[in-house]
C-alpha cells in the first residue's frame, strides 16, 4: 500500500482489538442469555409451565446458533471479502 | 507531464488499495456489530431488533459485494469511455483522463465506504446519499473527459 502503509496498520491494530472486544462481549452477552433461559427452563419445570420450558429451550438453541454464526461465518466471510479486493481500476 | 501523471497515479492506486482494505475491515466489524445486537435482541425477547440485525448484516454484505465487484467495473468502463483529444492537447488531454479516471474511482469507494459506515451503525440516509454521490461521480467522470476534446474543437486545435 505504499504511503498508506502506516495509516493502514495503526488502523488495522485498533480494528483488530475492538474485533476482540466485541467477540468477548458476545460471549458475555450470549452466557447471560443462556443463563437466563436455563432459569427460565427451571423454573417452567419446577411450576409445570411446559411453555416457558419450551421458551427457553428454543431460546437457548437460538443463542447457540447467533453465536456459531458470528465465529465461524463472519471470519469466512471476512477471507472471501479479503481475496475479493480488486485491483485499482485505472 | 506523463511523468507526473504516472506519479500520481501509483498514489492513487496506492489509496484504492488502503480503501478497498478499509471497507473490508469496517464490513467485519460492522457485521459483528449486527450479530451482538441480534444475540442481545434475542436475550432480551425483541422481534423487531432481531429482523433489524439479521437485515443489516445481508444489507452490509451486500454494500461490500458491490463495493468490491461492481465499483471497479463501473470506473473501468467510465474510464474506456474517455475521449483524450487530438492534435497538441492529447498528451494534456491523457494526463487529464488517468487523474479524473484515479479521482473518480476514489470517490465511488469512498461512497461505498460512507455507505458501509452508515449501514453498520443501522442507518438508511447514508446509504441513499452515497449512492447518489456514486452516480454523481459516475457522471461527472463522463462529461469533464467530453471537455478537453470539445475544448480543442472549440479553439480550433484538431
Amino acid at each position: 500500500m505504499g504511503v498508506f502503509d502506516v495509516v493502514y496498520n495503526h488502523i488495522a491494530s485498533l480494528s483488530r482489538d475492538a474485533w476482540a472486544f466485541m467477540t468477548g462481549l458476545l460471549v458475555i452477552v450470549a452466557m447471560l442469555g443462556g443463563l437466563y433461559y436455563v432459569l427460565q427452563g427451571s423454573a417452567g419445570m419446577a411450576f409445570g409451565g411446559s411453555k416457558m420450558a419450551a421458551y427457553a429451550i428454543v431460546g437457548i438453541v437460538g443463542l447457540v446458533i447467533v453465536v456459531l454464526i458470528a465465529f465461524l461465518i463472519l471470519p469466512e466471510l471476512g477471507d472471501v471479502l479479503k481475496n475479493s479486493i480488486p485491483a485499482a481500476p485505472f | 507531464m506523463s511523468e507526473a501523471g504516472v506519479v500520481l497515479q501509483g498514489i492513487l492506486r496506492q489509496g484504492w488499495l488502503a480503501m478497498a482494505a478499509f471497507l473490508v475491515v469496517v464490513a467485519l466489524l460492522g457485521s459483528l456489530a449486527q450479530v451482538l445486537k441480534l444475540t442481545s435482541s434475542i436475550f432480551l425477547g425483541s422481534g423487531i431488533w432481531v429482523s433489524q440485525a439479521v437485515a443489516g448484516v445481508f444489507g452490509m454484505i451486500v454494500i461490500a459485494l458491490f463495493g468490491l465487484l461492481a465499483v471497479p467495473v463501473i470506473a473501468h468502463s467510465a474510464s474506456v469511455a474517455a475521449n483524450v483529444g487530438c492534435g497538441p492537447v492529447i498528451e494534456i488531454g491523457q494526463f487529464s483522463a488517468v487523474v479524473i479516471a484515479g479521482i473518480g474511482s476514489l470517490r465511488m469507494l469512498k461512497g461505498v465506504l460512507q455507505a458501509l459506515v452508515s449501514a453498520s451503525f443501522g442507518g438508511s440516509g447514508g446509504v441513499s446519499s452515497a449512492l447518489i454521490e456514486i452516480a454523481e461521480t459516475l457522471f461527472g467522470m463522463l462529461l469533464i473527459t467530453v471537455a478537453a476534446p470539445v475544448g480543442a474543437a472549440f479553439f480550433g486545435a484538431c
